[in-house]
């Protein structure tokens, strides 16, 4: 398998000098074409930044110290901005964990798909509805005519998952890297939307980066896993291997907290 | 948060508010009246604004009768008048029994364009000349104060819509982009933005007017007033803005914006500025009022449009001396017209501001 992105000693601090937090301290991660990478921690401990800064969209105090980000050849932490948005969303996409906060509450979701669509696709505008309803029926939306016209708060918490993650594969990515996706969703949900996940990766050879704090999660859905705790990455490994035997205490910790 | 209630777009919810407010609905009624007269001032008035008669100089309003002499009744219609001065040369106008001008419907008289396009001649009403008709009195050249209210109208009443689109997308943008960056950018805008708000509007409307050279024409005056009367209203409408950014640029939907790679004026514009709507509908309906004053007051003043074109202000600037007040009263009626405008705008805005701003409405429900 081909290596798709590769992370390469991250480092990320909080402010400058001497006084500066360390935020990342050397991570170093790697997801190949069209495989499930989990990447696995407790709240703080950096994962969520690590997905952000792949595509340099961390908050303004924090800084990218050291480090690469390859994606397919280039370094994402070097090129300009310009045409790094060239790859946001095209390239590389992004699911957030609360689509309620995620969707723009003034405009509906299907202006929002369509919005991608017409920064990334050449569909001529007169194609884009049809384009974003075939998105919605693809992500098992019921009745994608009336989802898309509707304003984010109005769906229910798995619909509007759903029309999330339509968003982030409309433009027909090669990545997506998914902020705990399923954390805020009930326990009956957070299966279908996994399965979606793993439904899109044959469908469309989709690579996924999935952020999650959920061991679980990741036994059933991933192909490997890297833990991360306090801004390093602790141990990484085969998904069942780890899950298996876990080498570091405080993957033990979580697999032990999985168990209660 | 289960909505039970429909989501409703800030258009909506205004026109809703709109119709249980009693007071707002007469002063959004009037307020069409009077741009609709505006826009067809060209068929509405008898005389177009420039047509003069010295004859009938500060002429009074001529009633429409419909009795006659011998109290016979009659197709409505204006006696003639004649002029002559008294012995402290005080105008005096008498009425000539003899001469009946009957009201004619759909008369021809100057041409004009409708919409600025289709070429007409049509009046809705008129007289026979060598009568005339004049509604509300004539000026001091005798030209129809009626006709030139209407006419004038057009520059008031465009003036303030024209202003407030340009200041508030400058104000709009400005604000975004400030708040939106923050940090330095957002400093030096602020900076300039205070240097605007800093001068006394009215010198900084003189000392602006004074670059305009004075060969412009008429048009030309007129889109030079606009551009000055915005330039220097957008600045406090920024600050503002920019406040409202600087919070929604903490939202997660922002960042979600940009790693769907839209551009960071992608993002302001579509994103975050629709998020400012119901503040800017209201902040629009308040400011527009302040335009058409100080169009008033340019014009009243000499400095803004130029007779004989006409604005309210500038036909207010008949009305300058004690004399002419006293003998032609009639001449304020511009300054009626202001006056209502500007009411009205007010009162339609405060209808909004309690219809769309969401913290009086808790207030209100509570």
């Amino acid at each position: 398998m081909n290596m798709l992105l590769e992370i390469k000693n991250l480092n990320v601090t909080w402010g400058q000098g001497s006084r500066a937090a360390r935020i990342l301290d050397d991570v170093s991660l790697a997801v190949q074409e069209g495989e499930i990478m989990a990447l696995v921690g407790g709240s703080g401990s950096g994962k969520t930044t690590t997905g952000l800064a792949i595509l340099r969209l961390m908050a303004p105090e924090l800084i990218m110290t050291a480090g690469q980000v390859i994606f397919k050849g280039t370094d994402l932490a070097r090129i300009q901005e310009s045409s790094l948005r060239d790859i946001r969303g095209k390239e590389i996409s992004m699911v957030f964990q609360e689509p309620l906060n995620a969707f723009n509450p003034v405009l509906t979701v299907g202006v929002q798909i369509s919005e991608v669509l017409k920064v990334h696709t050449r569909i001529p505008s007169r194609r884009t509805l049809a384009r974003v309803l075939e998105l919605l029926d693809l992500v098992g939306i019921p009745d994608p005519a009336r989802v898309a016209g509707e304003y984010p708060h109005r769906l229910s918490g798995g619909m509007r998952q759903r029309a999330m993650i339509a968003q982030a594969i409309a433009a027909e990515p090669q990545l997506v890297i998914a902020d705990e996706p399923t954390s805020n969703i009930d326990v009956t949900l957070q299966a279908r939307i996994l399965e979606l996940f793993r439904d899109l990766r044959q469908k469309l050879g989709l690579s996924i980066l999935l952020i999650t704090h959920d061991l679980g999660v990741v036994g059933h859905l991933t192909d490997r896993v890297a833990v991360m705790s306090g801004g390093r990455i602790v141990e990484r490994g085969m998904t069942a291997q780890v899950l298996r035997d876990p080498q570091h205490a405080y993957t033990q910790k979580l697999l032990e907290a999985l168990k209660d | 948060m289960k909505n039970k209630t429909r989501h409703d777009s800030p258009l909506c919810l205004a026109l809703k508010g709109l119709r249980q407010n009693r007071l707002a609905m007469i002063a959004c009624g009037v307020l069409l009246m009077l741009y609709l007269g505006a826009i067809f001032a060209g068929f509405l008035s008898p005389y177009s604004y420039r047509d003069e008669d010295r004859n009938f100089s500060y002429c009074p309003p001529t009633p429409v009768r419909i009795f006659d002499g011998q109290g016979r009744l009659r197709w409505p219609f204006v006696y003639g008048r004649e002029m002559s001065f008294d012995a402290q040369h005080k105008r005096i106008y008498e009425i000539k029994e003899q001469e009946r001008y009957p009201l004619r419907l759909f008369v021809r008289g100057e041409p004009y364009r409708i919409l600025g396009l289709v070429p007409c001649s049509r009046h809705l009403f008129g007289v026979d000349s060598p009568g005339r008709i004049y509604l509300w009195g004539s000026d001091s050249r005798g030209r129809d104060l009626f006709s030139r209210i209407l006419y004038g109208a057009r520059i008031s009443l465009s003036i303030g819509l024209l202003g407030v689109m340009i200041s508030f997308s400058i104000g709009l943008l400005v604000g975004g982009i400030a708040g939106f960056y923050g940090g330095r950018i957002d400093n030096i805008l602020m900076r300039v933005c205070e240097m605007f708000m800093m001068v006394p509007g009215f010198y900084l409307l003189l000392a602006l007017r004074s670059v305009v050279p004075p060969d412009f024409n008429s048009v030309q005056v007129y889109f030079s007033i606009v551009v000055i009367l915005s330039f220097i209203g957008w600045a406090g409408l920024a600050r503002i803005i920019r406040g409202m950014c600087l919070s929604l640029r903490q939202r997660e939907f922002v960042l979600a914006a940009r790693a769907m790679g839209l551009s960071d004026l992608e993002v302001i514009v579509k994103h975050i500025l629709p998020h400012t709507v119901s503040y800017s509908i209201i902040a629009i309906m308040l400011s527009i009022p302040g335009y058409i004053l100080a169009e008033s007051a340019l014009s009243l003043i000499g400095l803004g449009i130029q007779d004989p074109f006409a604005s309210w202000g500038n036909l207010l600037s008949e009305a300058m001396g004690i004399v002419q007040i006293t003998f032609a009263p009639w001449i304020l009626l511009p300054g009626m017209f202001i006056l209502v405008t500007v009411m009205c705008f007010n009162i339609l805005g405060d209808a909004l501001r309690d219809w769309l701003d969401p913290t009086l409405k808790m207030e209100r429900q509570s």
